[in-house]
């Protein structure tokens, strides 16, 4: 059995008012594959991703990614490692800097990671095509563009430093149906092209199920539940699971 | 026989110097007492504007046409005045947000009783006081005493939604309009709320018009479905029917959009390109065509208008297609 | 959902057009002062003194030492400028390099810089000003040093304040995450987005230099007479208050009008980025 890409133990977040956030959550992640973690509003799901990215600092537990110590990486190797490791954020009106246009956007985490000028130019309209934005758009500021588009830019620019693993949070839920359809068609065809995994995670059960090849359950903090897709829409442990499952209005 | 609810050609354009926004083209609709119609549409569709033009709430700059007439009444004919006191007695209002349509300042039992004073339904306090207890019960809250006395604050939104819709009840309206009412909420809340609307519509006989974007939301709600797009009516009819053999391709890439157990992963089939901007002159063709695979040349030249279709409602394209499996990237 | 109306073409507002004509032409006259066909500000002939307004020569009079009042007053203007411009100038740029560092630098070191600009905030700003020019001894350097103190903690707090709101938007999220150097974030993702409310800031606080300037000058704590300055010629004229009561008020008139501009523009220039940011939202 070969190590994870993504090991993250006993995560724990207490907020300032002492309420936990988030409970003894533990994930792993293999290379190559996409894990959803589900939870409704308050379920700790979100506070988990930040942690994974360290944009938060655990209470307690550690994240190994990549065999390195995600929570005590520092300085030069911290970065190093956050190029391999992206977020595509949720709202299409938030997740681009307003007064960067859309090629800046991409070229900003090509520029952190020492890429030269001449290079970051052919890249950026190469990640555009690649997520079906015209590249000639790249002069074009998000306010310009229609909340897939942008979306689209957000996925471009966390797969420009070629990732191992991108945190995928809510970055389809705004999005209306049809759009959404697309840009998870999109997340689906770039996955199998570049083999990277993904943290998915939603309050969306049809979207995750349609897109994770496992699931994690949240609920008030903790993992409830955790396993094979197929395997929890068909056969549910926990009650709440069982529960979540069952408000799901029918599709078909 | 005249339906309770009969919206007539409606057209709302919001005008803005040289610019004009048609939000709503010219939609139709029949809704009679005690049912269920549910608009389904995407943003920009004019399902929102739609409903808003019923309660007679969008505001200055807005350019209304058609007529839409409520028990015989037309409402677009009466002032703010006479439109105020049908909004909250003869139409109840449930919104997206249950935080924005309560005053964080007050507690929220005295915003119940509030309606039912502005609208002179009771006129002692006591009297008031009861019949907000009743309708907090009604809304599915189980303990009425304790969250009357709550700030909206320290509910959870799914409460905050059911003290909304118990205020919007509170007259005994013959008409509720839910616009997104579960969009905010939690899946779990969502099925709760859902299954109060039916109860209440059982218990109290009114009609609901629902606006979603929610392919499930309709297919759980829905006597009847109305879907828009481009702020015209593409299709409507029986919920079944619509919903299982949709007879517009925009009916039917709505319902490919929506992931669902059995679909393999990448192969979600729904429309390619973007819906046109309000802006955007749709007249004389059908405003799918740059998106339509089905899409003919008569479709570039001609409007579709409603036809009836065979196994019940009626739809705006004369092409006939058939589904196809194809994925949009 | 829900369509918002189209928005008409923006024009740039009034305020703004009114607030930089007005601006440039102050500093047009401060620079055009020695071209300008004037009598010597700093030389009076004392046998010409506290001329009244319309004299022959001297179209706003003399004062209490025979100098021409007008030109002192076009002199002035330099002074005012800089006295209101470059601690402006100063703070804007240490506050907002000291705001950005306590916005991203994480809560530890946010703290410690609030906490260090609320022991200044704790004077009173007039007073810490008259004492920090006084201990540094009288002149426009000091009075300049003394101004751009008491500015810093005032810019750092609206900047701190900024940062903390652009801090949990999703680029940011997504900036953090990318792996990019602070400074990096900064000037990319900060800057740009603070720099318009940052701006609309400093230009009143102009304004309001310009006043505390003058006071300064006026107890004698900022420029060196013989200098024109519009501070120091109110406290020259306010000793011929009841003897020439018009001429006293004139260098008061200009100090005013000068804030006013400054505000104006300030005002001009809230209103323009506010349209640019509903556009842009």
């Amino acid at each position: 059995m070969t190590e994870p890409l993504l090991s993250a133990t006993g995560l724990s977040k207490r907020f300032p008012n002492g309420v936990a956030a988030v409970d003894d959550v533990s994930l792993s992640l293999r290379r190559g594959e996409i894990l959803g973690l589900v939870g409704e509003s308050g379920s700790g799901k979100s506070t988990t991703a930040k942690m994974v990215l360290r944009l938060l600092r655990p209470d307690a537990g550690q994240v190994v990614f990549a065999g390195h110590d995600l929570t005590r990486a520092t300085g030069a190797q911290l970065r190093r490692l956050r190029a391999r490791l992206q977020l595509v954020p949720q709202s299409p009106q938030t997740s681009l800097n307003p007064r960067l246009t859309v090629g800046e956007a991409i070229a900003f985490n090509l520029r952190a990671h020492g890429w030269r000028r001449s290079a970051i130019q052919a890249r950026v309209a190469d990640m555009l095509d690649r997520v079906g934005v015209p590249p000639a758009d790249a002069g074009r500021y998000p306010h310009e563009m229609s909340g897939g588009q942008v979306q689209r830019v957000a996925l471009a620019r966390a797969l420009a430093t070629d990732p191992e693993l991108i945190v995928c949070d809510e970055a389809v839920s705004a999005l209306d149906k049809s759009i959404q359809a697309q840009v998870l068609n999109l997340l689906a065809e770039l996955q199998r092209e570049t083999g990277v995994a993904i943290l998915f995670i939603s309050h969306d059960l049809a979207v995750v199920e349609h897109i994770a090849d496992r699931v994690a359950v949240m609920y008030l903090g903790r993992v409830v539940e955790e396993g094979d897709t197929h395997q929890i829409w068909t056969a549910p442990n926990d009650p709440y699971t069982r529960e979540l499952l069952s408000s799901i209005p029918p599709i078909r | 026989m005249s339906e309770l609810l009969e919206i007539e050609n409606l057209t709302v354009d919001f005008v803005a110097g040289q610019r004009v926004a048609h939000a709503v083209r010219g939609v139709t609709l029949r809704l009679g007492a005690g049912r269920t119609t549910v608009v389904l549409g995407e943003s920009g569709s004019g399902k929102s504007v739609t409903a808003r033009a019923v309660m007679g709430l969008l505001g200055g700059g807005a350019r209304v046409g058609g007529a839409v007439r409520l028990g015989g009444e037309s409402l677009l004919d009466l002032n703010e005045r006479a439109m105020r006191s049908r909004r909250g007695r003869d139409i109840g209002l449930v919104p997206q947000d249950p935080g924005g349509s309560l005053d964080p300042l007050r507690k929220v039992g005295a915003q119940v009783a509030e309606v039912l004073r502005a609208h002179g339904v009771l006129t002692s306090r006591a009297a008031r006081r009861e019949r907000v207890m009743e309708l907090l019960t009604l809304a599915g809250i189980r303990t009425p005493e304790r969250v009357a006395k709550s700030y909206p604050h320290e509910l959870s939104g799914g409460m905050r939604q059911r003290v909304v819709i118990a205020a919007a009840i509170a007259c005994g309206p013959r008409l509720l309009i839910a616009d997104e009412p579960t969009t905010a909420l939690d899946m779990t809340v969502q099925a709760q709320i859902l299954e109060l609307f039916g109860s209440l519509q059982r218990e109290l006989d009114m009609a609901i018009l629902l606006v979603t974007h929610d392919v499930g939301v309709a297919r759980l709600m829905a006597s009847s479905v109305v879907v828009m797009y481009a702020g015209r009516v593409v299709e409507e009819g029986p919920g079944d029917r619509v919903l299982d053999r949709p007879a517009h391709p925009y009916t039917a890439a709505l319902l490919g959009a929506q992931p669902h157990p059995g679909v393999p992963r990448g192969e979600l089939v729904g429309l390619p390109g973007l819906p046109p901007s309000a802006t955007t002159v749709t007249e004389g063709r059908c405003a799918l065509v740059p998106r339509c695979a089905h899409a003919v040349a008569e479709c570039s030249t001609t409007s579709p208008v409603l036809e009836p279709v065979t196994d019940g409602g009626s739809v705006a394209c004369p092409v006939p297609w058939t589904a196809d499996e194809r994925r949009v990237g | 959902m829900a369509i918002s109306p189209p928005s008409p073409r923006s024009r740039p507002p009034a305020a703004l057009v009114a607030g930089t004509v007005a601006v440039l032409a102050l500093v047009l006259v401060a620079a055009l002062a020695p071209l300008l066909p004037l009598p010597d500000p700093d030389v009076g002939d004392l046998s010409h003194r506290l001329l009244s307004l319309g004299s022959p020569g001297h179209p706003l009079g003399t004062d209490g030492q025979g100098r021409d009042v007008l030109s002192r007053l076009v002199w002035g203007t330099q002074a005012s400028l800089v006295a209101g411009l470059v601690p402006v100038a100063v703070a804007g740029t240490l506050g907002t390099l000291l705001g950005i560092v306590a916005g991203l630098g994480g809560p530890r070191l946010e703290n410690t810089v609030m906490r260090g600009l609320d022991v200044i905030f704790a004077f009173p700003a007039v007073l810490l000003a008259i004492s920090i020019a006084a201990s540094l001894g009288a002149g426009l350097v000091s009075m300049l040093v003394a101004l751009s103190v008491i500015l810093v903690p005032a810019v750092a707090r609206v900047v701190v304040t900024e940062v903390a709101g652009l801090r949990e938007l999703d680029f940011m999220q997504a900036a953090r995450a990318s792996g990019a150097r602070w400074p990096t974030i900064a000037r990319w993702h900060v800057l740009p987005n603070i720099l318009p409310q940052v701006s609309v800031y400093c230009s009143a606080l102009v304004g309001l230099c310009v006043v505390l300037g003058a006071g300064l000058s006026f107890l004698g704590l900022g420029v060196a007479p013989p200098r024109a300055e519009w501070g120091a010629m109110v406290d020259d004229l306010r000793q011929h208050v009841f003897t020439a009561p018009l001429l006293a008020l004139l260098p008061a008139a200009a100090i005013f009008l000068a804030s006013v501009v400054f505000n104006v523009l300030g005002e001009g220039l809230r209103s323009h980025f506010d349209v640019r940011s509903r556009h842009t939202a």
